[in-house]
């Protein structure tokens, strides 16, 4: 009998204690988060989406509280639909979610509790959501987001100086994406001389690299910049 | 005497009004897509994003001059011909059917130099409409929709080329498009040697052209080893220089096909033209 | 010794299984006005194009100015006018325009005041910039010698110049192309289906007939020895023809209508008749004698 406690203390405490809510991490992040109230910052965006040819481009991100982005590109930048503010439009609505810690992960050396978000209704479109958080820093180091209309985006987080902000240096997404067609009357190669690739296998990942540097943080932002013209 | 011919067949294009039918037409034609795609453009854009939605995002002006230019050339480059021809197709047969080719040829030119007198402001003329067709799409496409970078769209992919990384590979397709042309030119003026009748050579290129275009587009395997050949396949080669890679190798092989094709012509236009008895 | 300008000889030339010009030899010698005589259709257009290198002969050869035309073709037509037919221009150029045109490529440019000059002389001051597709057969055919005149050329050849002109448009082509013999010595030919231009204008002529040469001479030789045919209008038909049959036996007299006699007779036999009708007391109201060139030719072929 003894044995069997010491069994049940032992083994299913930690069943317990991985299950347990993850808000208290979540409230943690978002409290970090909510120490910055605007920032702007220049951004080298390296796309690689399989059937897209594009160089990298440079683009200035402008984001100011509650959910205010911007970003300003000279060329066309390609990101994913699911990006920057995405989570943190999802964990700012407490209501409509709750969070379980699922396990543990090792990110970038770094321990990571990772957190299941599971929206509250049915007719959401968030599927679900994954949080890789370094508990003792306080930092995201990973999410995942499946949403309905957007299939799966992960992203991967890398922090350097302004961590305490919890601004990362640079930003990994991966997504899924579907071989796309042009409609024929949009398409622009209808009498094209060279070959055309669409026999060629096509990968079905794609990734969006995220450089981030010259961060300006709560200086405050004109208004107007987030003014779609 | 071969540069005074071809000053006076300047004179003459520049005073007949229908050299000016071509340039009026590119105005018209570029001026509608303009005024369209300023009114709609958003929801044309809307139509070729729709594909990526579920997953990506673009971000900066999409429907900008570069785009708006591309769309005009890709759509005028088949209407362009029949301008070109309009014009061309008529500088022998024309002067034939209105006597004045048989007023030239008693002067001291040889049937040569006024042919190749005819080829150049021919040639010169293409230009002009190429030029004209260039400032309309480039010029006031980027005035009224402002730069940006160019969304190249195919069919299967997607390229995205940098404004600054744009400019020459207009200057190379329009270079490209013009020898596509100049060939038109060579055809019409060509066929022009053969008939005294001002109308037929104009036809007769246009007829040539869709033989060869649908000859080109037909998937027959007996057609496979003429298709490489024939100009038509080639004068869409402009828009190779918005590749990525540029496909050098495709790009030399179009301008050697495109500039052997206009020796052939010239060369049979000279030797019909030098055995031609004017009886008009 | 005579220079010869044009010699042609045994030209022939064939459009399919019809043959145009069948070995058409002449000479057109310096300073001459040289009548390039035949009815429509007989080759005369097709010999001046051969002339001008327009057409290419199957047989026979041409010389200018003593010079093949095959081998000198530019340094030949830099010496020689023409007008083919009818002169053609660019309808939407004015007058001045054209002039210039054909004036850059004809081997001596002329100046703008050159090209006034010519067209006063051929009576279009005052039009010089109208367009042509204004102007009148008759202009264009001034224009047209203008044109050919205005480089000042040796040879001048003139293809049927006064086809579709009024009265009035061919006496003043007439005149101007006496006044290129007079006031400048050009040599000219001077093609015509029309007899009685040719024995006005020409001193030379050779007569052209189902693409053959048929005769060649001076005018006044093959001309004024000729018979016409003569009508006479007399008060007694009858007695005149009697009077005719005694004294002129050889003439062929035909009673066609009321007191009208018909026949051919030498030009020097006209007085003669007159002359014996008068003195047998018979009234001769009218003599009228002509020479249409189908007569003329008609004998020439007979012979």
């Amino acid at each position: 009998m003894k044995n069997i406690i010491y069994f049940l203390f032992l083994y299913l405490i930690p069943v317990f204690s991985s299950a347990q809510d993850g808000s208290e991490i979540i409230e943690r992040l978002m409290t970090r988060m909510n120490r910055v109230m605007d920032y702007s910052v220049n951004a080298k965006i390296k796309s690689d989406i399989p059937l897209i040819k594009i160089l990298t481009v440079n683009a200035t991100i402008y984001f100011k509280q509650k959910d205010k982005f911007r970003i300003i590109s000279k060329g066309i930048a390609i990101l994913p639909k699911q990006g920057f503010t995405d989570i943190t439009k999802i964990l700012r609505e407490k209501d409509t979610y709750s969070s379980i810690l699922t396990g543990t992960e090792i990110i970038q050396n770094a321990r990571t509790e990772i957190i299941t978000i599971l929206p509250g209704a049915d007719t959401s479109d968030l599927i679900l959501a994954k949080l890789w958080v370094d508990a003792s820093n306080d930092l995201m180091l990973k999410s995942q987001i499946t949403t309905r209309s957007s299939g799966t985006v992960t992203a991967e987080y890398k922090y350097s100086t302004h961590k305490e902000f919890g601004l990362p240096e640079s930003m990994l997404f991966t997504m899924d994406v579907k071989k796309f067609k042009i409609p024929k009357g949009l398409a622009t190669d209808i009498n094209r001389t060279s070959d055309a690739e669409s026999n060629k296998p096509v990968p079905k990942v794609g990734t969006v690299f995220i450089q981030l540097n010259n961060y300006v943080i709560n200086k405050g932002i004109n208004e107007d910049v987030f003014l779609q013209k | 005497m071969l540069f005074k011919s071809v000053y006076n067949e300047f004179i003459k294009i520049a005073a007949k009004p229908r050299s000016y039918l071509g340039l009026a037409a590119i105005t018209l034609l570029v001026g509608v897509i303009l005024l369209a795609l300023k009114a709609d453009g958003l929801s044309f854009i809307s139509f070729v994003t729709a594909s990526f939605e579920q997953t990506l995002t673009f971000e900066g002006n999409i429907l900008n001059g570069n785009l708006v230019a591309f769309i005009i050339l890709q759509m005028l480059i088949i209407q362009i011909p029949l301008l070109v021809a309009l014009v061309t197709g008529d500088l022998v047969s024309g002067e034939a059917a209105s006597g004045t080719i048989r007023m030239l040829m008693t002067k001291p030119i040889s049937r040569t130099n006024l042919l190749l007198s005819k080829f150049i402001a021919g040639g010169v003329y293409t230009f002009c409409i190429v030029l004209w067709l260039g400032f309309m799409a480039v010029v006031v496409g980027k005035f009224l929709f402002g730069p940006g970078d160019l969304m190249v769209l195919n069919s299967d992919n997607l390229v995205i080329l940098q404004q600054d990384d744009v400019n020459w590979r207009y200057v190379g397709g329009f270079i490209i498009a013009f020898l596509a042309l100049l060939t038109v030119s060579s055809l019409s003026i060509c066929l022009s040697c053969f008939t005294d009748n001002s109308i037929g050579p104009i036809v007769a290129t246009m007829s040539v052209i869709i033989l060869f275009t649908i000859i080109g587009t037909l998937d027959v395997r007996i057609f496979d080893t003429v298709r490489p050949y024939l100009f038509t396949t080639h004068m869409a080669s402009w828009r190779s220089f918005f590749e990525v890679p540029l496909p050098v190798k495709e790009i030399s092989k179009s301008v050697i096909i495109l500039f052997a094709h206009n020796v052939l012509l010239i060369g049979i236009s000279i030797i019909k033209f030098n055995r031609k008895d004017i009886t008009s | 010794m005579i220079e010869k300008v044009i010699e042609i000889n045994n030209l022939s030339k064939n459009f399919g299984s019809f043959a145009a010009v069948k070995d058409v030899s002449f000479t057109v010698n310096k300073g001459d006005v040289f009548g390039f005589l035949g009815p429509n259709g007989a080759g005369k257009s097709t010999t001046i194009r051969c002339m001008l290198s327009l057409i290419k002969p199957d047989s026979g050869s041409i010389r200018v100015f003593g010079k093949s035309l095959t081998e000198n073709r530019n340094s030949i037509l830099r010496r020689t006018g023409s007008i083919i037919e009818k002169p053609d221009f660019y309808k939407y150029l004015s007058a001045l325009k054209n002039l210039e045109i054909f004036s850059r490529i004809s081997g001596t440019p002329s100046s703008k005041k050159d090209i006034y000059k010519m067209l006063d002389f051929v009576g279009l001051n005052g039009r010089e910039k109208d367009k042509v597709k204004g102007y009148s057969h008759g202009m264009k055919q001034r224009l047209g010698i203008a044109q050919t005149l205005l480089h000042n050329p040796d040879l001048i050849i003139l293809d049927e110049p006064t086809t579709g002109l009024d009265p009035q448009g061919i006496i003043d082509i007439r005149n101007l192309i006496l006044r290129m013999k007079s006031e400048q010595n050009k040599t000219i030919l001077l093609s015509s289906h029309i007899l009685s231009e040719i024995e006005i204008i020409a001193n030379r002529m050779v007569i052209i007939n189902n693409g053959k040469s048929v005769v060649e001479g001076e005018v006044s030789t093959l001309l004024n020895s000729e018979e016409v045919v003569a009508k006479l209008e007399v008060d007694n038909a009858g007695k005149a023809k009697n009077l005719i049959a005694i004294n002129f036996p050889k003439l062929q007299v035909s009673l066609q209508e009321n007191n009208i006699l018909h026949m051919t007779i030498g030009k020097t036999q006209i007085a003669q008749l007159n002359k014996l009708l008068i003195e047998n007391e018979i009234n001769v109201y009218s003599i009228e004698s002509r020479r249409t060139l189908e007569d003329y030719f008609i004998k020439i072929i007979n012979n």
